[in-house]
């Protein structure tokens, strides 16, 4: 093929898929595989174990794609069957982890805890700013764009929980709608953004300055 | 105070759900307001902004560690059942 298809097109993907486009399927896993990968890790034990379900997922999608009915786009079909294999290998292993949307920590966000704002009964401003934050920008040695500042976050979105993890990396890192997550998350709305809310609070309080210092 | 203002630490909450416009028209108003009067949530709100970005960057480590047997054997599992 000369010009090249845009692979990005649902439609223009599947049919590609059909007629046997091997540049169709390379596309594929060049976009998805690290992602796949990364959603597999959640629920099993092993790198292995979760190269074994990519692979699965993959020749699902190779067996399959002459059945596909076009209900959802190819990726959610395709992240679904990937989630339906990572769980079940999960659960034999004794690794299943239930999506619930608490942590154990308590419910405010985090870093903003009730000592960061007026009581209840303050006469002028109930729940206003006691400690309001200082713009990053106006802080001493704060460079957002340094590769320390993107070390930062890359060490707490591998801190957060699990569930937490796999929100915002599909929202933030892969960039895919709300509806797209709770598709093949099997969450609500609410669960996801509260998940998404939460997990973002986390990485923005690692951006703040060492403990102990104003934030 | 002005009664129909909203306090921050509820703003705090609502971040998320602001940015990805889930809130309902009323309470989308009553942040709006408040954000034009309120720096501290202003700022907030920046930083939201600026962590989705930062964390929008990492989606350049995964680029892209197939390997490249690995990849080689599905490109060729994909051809064998799909003559072109």
């Amino acid at each position: 093929m000369l010009v090249r298809a845009d692979y990005g097109d649902d439609g223009v993907l599947v049919t590609a898929l059909r007629q046997g486009d091997a540049a169709a399927f390379e596309w594929m896993v060049d976009h998805y595989h690290g992602s796949l990968h990364r959603l597999a890790r959640n629920y099993v034990a092993t790198n292995a174990i979760a190269d074994e379900v990519v692979q699965e997922t993959w020749l699902a999608l190779i067996q399959g794609i002459d059945r596909f009915e076009r209900r959802s786009t190819l990726k959610t079909w395709l992240y679904r069957v990937l989630m339906n294999k990572a769980r079940t290998r999960g659960v034999r292993e004794q690794r299943s982890r239930p999506f619930s949307s608490l942590d154990g920590d308590d419910l405010s966000t985090p870093g903003f805890g009730p000592d960061r704002f007026r009581p209840a009964d303050d006469p002028e401003w109930p729940g206003h700013w006691a400690a309001p934050p200082t713009p990053w920008e106006e802080q001493p040695d704060r460079r957002l764009d340094a590769l320390e500042t993107l070390d930062q976050v890359r060490r707490a979105v591998a801190d957060l929980p699990p569930n937490q993890r796999q929100v915002l990396a599909l929202r933030d890192i892969d960039g895919w709608t709300s509806e797209e997550v709770c598709n093949v998350l099997g969450l609500s709305q609410t669960n996801q953004r509260v998940l998404l809310h939460r997990a973002r609070a986390k990485v923005r309080l690692a951006l703040e300055p060492a403990v102990g210092g104003a934030t | 105070m002005i009664e129909t203002d909203l306090p921050c630490n509820v703003f705090v909450e609502l971040v998320t759900d602001y940015l990805d416009d889930a809130l309902p028209v009323d309470q989308r108003a009553l942040v709006d307001e408040h954000l034009a009067i309120c720096s501290g949530c202003a700022t907030v709100l920046d930083q939201w902004r600026t962590v989705i970005a930062l964390t929008g960057r990492l989606a350049e480590d995964e680029v892209d560690h197939v390997d490249p047997d690995v990849r080689r054997g599905l490109v060729d599992a994909f051809r064998r059942l799909h003559p072109a």
